[in-house]
């Protein structure tokens, strides 16, 4: 951002050189970028920051086997973005965002953005394409990447919300309508193989921005110290058993706000099966079960886990192995 | 860095004396809910600066009371009694507060029952004062879920927390925020025998802040798996050897914890045990620390019980240091039970 003139005039050098056809390059400057999505979150509530102001915050549950990639070259008509495909407008709004914090001036481009993620079910598809489209555009305006808190900034600008994954394979205590981190748990999550699942089938989806958000009391701000704490032991120490049970708590306070079908009977199924704990998107509608990948006896509860959710209804499950494989 | 003595000073410091022992020692624990108290009282408009703050204490919430009013500009009255030491009553004074004494126990509920008599009528003339309400005030134990925070932080999980029983606050209320993730953890509380707390009858204590001769609103009886009664011999000896073994130079109520806390690691080695420290033992040196006075008070003790007696009725006790087997009961489902069985 500092160089902002710097950059603004190699980019303008760039333009006019393809405009006259007197660039040395062979085709028109582009950037890709991708990004992965989430799959809910292990904690999500309202805490102090270290000024002592409570903010909404979260931690989020990164999801590798969900990416979005973007592309993004300059040129076009005018200062105009074109998105393919039309309706990810959000990505075409972070684009002119980055573009004008990046060079100081607005360039026009085109921007394709393809992701693998499901919308509505509260798993991250327009952050991950916000992501994603920053990055690339980055790419393509600047020498240097944007950091994960640059991109937090922006993308909090470009779509109200986001999540935390642009700080993987980091974690941290996200305040998502900010764009801020409140707390920097310095770490990864440890190495965890979560079941995934819609709690709601029926796939009715959810605006998830559009959704009141919690009203938290006092009770509530103080249950959520504990939650921290415990948080921060389990990933400093590596101890998803700490961390299953803190997502398990939360999900439990979130089911007086976004309540999940059979809710009652995920928990039992949480001693059932032998898992850590059961999380939940926040904001949406998909689900959990923790489990730990060291076990040798994970693959059959997992295999248990999908019978006993056919029971309810859920036919589709994912497995998703969180800490091994996050990368932006 | 910090920028005011009580936010120094809150936190405790957390110290291993045995692989599954731990004390959690505050420099004045009820720094904590006083803080909580005051700064939620500060966002819901209750309170500014210039604003009078009357509360009835006899001890260590009056001091927290006094250096957060002090900080924060508020004019503070305590309510007190002649229990209350000299030198406690010399720095809440130092400090800006004004201890009213009062000078005659009352019928119903001795010292604590007359200085909440004498509350109410300072309440009665000016209705604008604040009152924290130690005893009966939710926010109390809620101050709490700070110290499960830490306590996780540090310790991670937690299967034993040991504490004496003063208003209820900090165990009912660490307990309640360390139970969110772990049901199953046990809280062992520890009480006087001449206190009404756990249902005995009330009596003459020489430990302050330990006991009650009022029931708090703020005490769940249900949150106890196990009640142990120290007596005073018991409780000033437990000091002792805390400081002598471990050199940890702390207050009765927190050898009276450690007693127990030591008590239940050495019966179950594998539970991560914690005790709460609440305050520093330089307010005892006279007397806990000071075997002239434990002589000349016929407190002194070379050497402890080392076990309890168990009964099933609190009241069948009668030996230093017994205890029922609570099992989160309520006073009345505990204090009803018929049979008296000693052993």
């Amino acid at each position: 951002m500092k160089r902002a003139n710097e950059v603004a005039a190699n980019v303008i050098n760039e333009v006019e050189g393809r405009a006259t056809g007197t660039s040395a390059r062979a085709g028109p400057k582009r950037g890709v970028g991708e990004a992965i999505g989430h799959h809910g979150e292990i904690l999500q509530g309202m805490f102090e920051d270290d000024r002592a102001e409570r903010v909404r915050a979260l931690v989020t549950l990164p999801n590798g086997n969900m990416v979005s990639r973007a592309t993004f070259e300059l040129g076009g008509r005018g200062t105009a973005i074109e998105v393919e495909p039309a309706w990810k407008v959000k990505s075409a709004a972070a684009a002119k965002l980055a573009i004008r914090e990046l060079t100081g001036l607005d360039f026009g481009g085109r921007l394709r953005v393809s992701n693998s993620i499901p919308p509505g079910i509260g798993a991250g598809s327009s952050t991950s394409d916000v992501a994603a489209t920053l990055r690339a555009v980055s790419r393509t305006v600047s020498d240097a990447d944007l950091s994960a808190n640059q991109i937090a900034l922006l993308a909090t600008e470009a779509e109200t919300a986001c999540d935390s994954t642009m700080f993987c394979p980091g974690t941290v205590l996200f305040a998502h309508r900010r764009g801020l981190v409140v707390e920097d748990f310095l770490r990864p999550l440890p190495a965890m193989t979560v079941l995934g699942f819609d709690t709601d089938p029926t796939r009715q989806g959810i605006d998830t921005l559009g959704m009141k958000m919690p009203e938290y009391d006092w009770r509530d701000i103080q249950a959520f110290r504990p939650l921290r704490g415990l948080l921060r032991y389990g990933i400093w120490n590596n101890c998803i058993e700490s961390i299953g049970r803190v997502a398990t708590v939360s999900s439990e306070i979130n089911q007086r706000f976004l309540p999940k079908q059979n809710f009652e009977r995920l928990l039992e199924l949480i001693n059932q099966l032998g898992a850590t704990g059961l999380q939940v998107a926040h904001s949406g509608s998909i689900a959990g079960l923790i489990f730990d990948p060291s076990d040798q006896s994970t693959a059959m509860r997992l295999r248990e886990g999908c019978r006993y959710l056919s029971e309810l209804g859920v036919d589709e499950t994912s497995v998703i192995n969180v800490g091994s494989t996050d990368h932006g | 860095m910090f920028d005011a003595v009580d936010e120094a000073t809150v936190m405790p410091r957390l110290i291993r004396l045995q692989p599954n022992l731990y004390v959690a020692a505050f420099f004045l624990m009820k720094l904590l809910p006083a803080q909580y108290i005051l700064s939620e009282a500060r966002r819901e408009g209750k309170i500014e600066p210039g604003a009078h703050v009357i509360e009835s204490t006899s001890g260590t919430f009056g001091l927290a009371l006094a250096i957060l009013c002090n900080r924060y500009g508020y004019s503070l009255t305590l309510v007190s009694d002649p229990i209350v030491s000299d030198s406690l009553r010399q720095r809440m004074t130092q400090l800006g507060a004004k201890v009213d004494i009062v000078t005659q126990p009352s019928e119903w509920g001795g010292f604590q029952g007359a200085r909440l008599e004498r509350l109410q009528r300072y309440l009665d003339v000016e209705p604008g004062a604040f009152w924290p309400a130690q005893y009966s005030n939710p926010r109390n134990p809620a101050a709490y879920a700070a110290i499960a925070e830490y306590l996780h932080s540090t310790i991670g999980r937690i299967d034993c927390l040991v504490g004496s029983v003063g208003s209820g606050g900090s165990m009912c209320g660490t307990t309640k925020y360390l139970r969110l993730t772990r049901p199953g953890l046990k809280s062992v509380a520890v009480d006087h025998p001449t206190s009404v707390l756990f249902g005995r009858p009330d009596g003459l204590r020489l430990v302050r802040g330990l006991g009650n001769s009022i029931l708090p609103e703020n005490l769940d009886h249900s949150c106890f798996d196990e009640v142990h009664w120290l007596d005073s011999g018991e409780t000033f000896l437990a000091s002792r050897e805390l400081h002598e073994r471990y050199g940890i130079f702390m207050g009765a109520t927190t050898g009276a914890a450690y007693r127990v806390a030591e008590h239940y690691v050495r019966h179950n080695p594998e539970d991560v045990t914690v005790f709460l420290g609440p305050d520093e033992g330089y307010r005892y040196e006279g007397s806990a620390y000071n075997p002239d006075w434990l002589k000349h008070q016929g407190v002194w003790l070379e050497t402890s019980t080392n076990e309890p007696t168990n009964v099933t009725c609190p009241a069948a006790g009668d030996s230093p240091w017994f205890t029922v087997n609570w099992q989160r009961r309520s006073l009345p489902a505990v204090t009803g039970v018929a049979s008296r069985d000693e052993g």
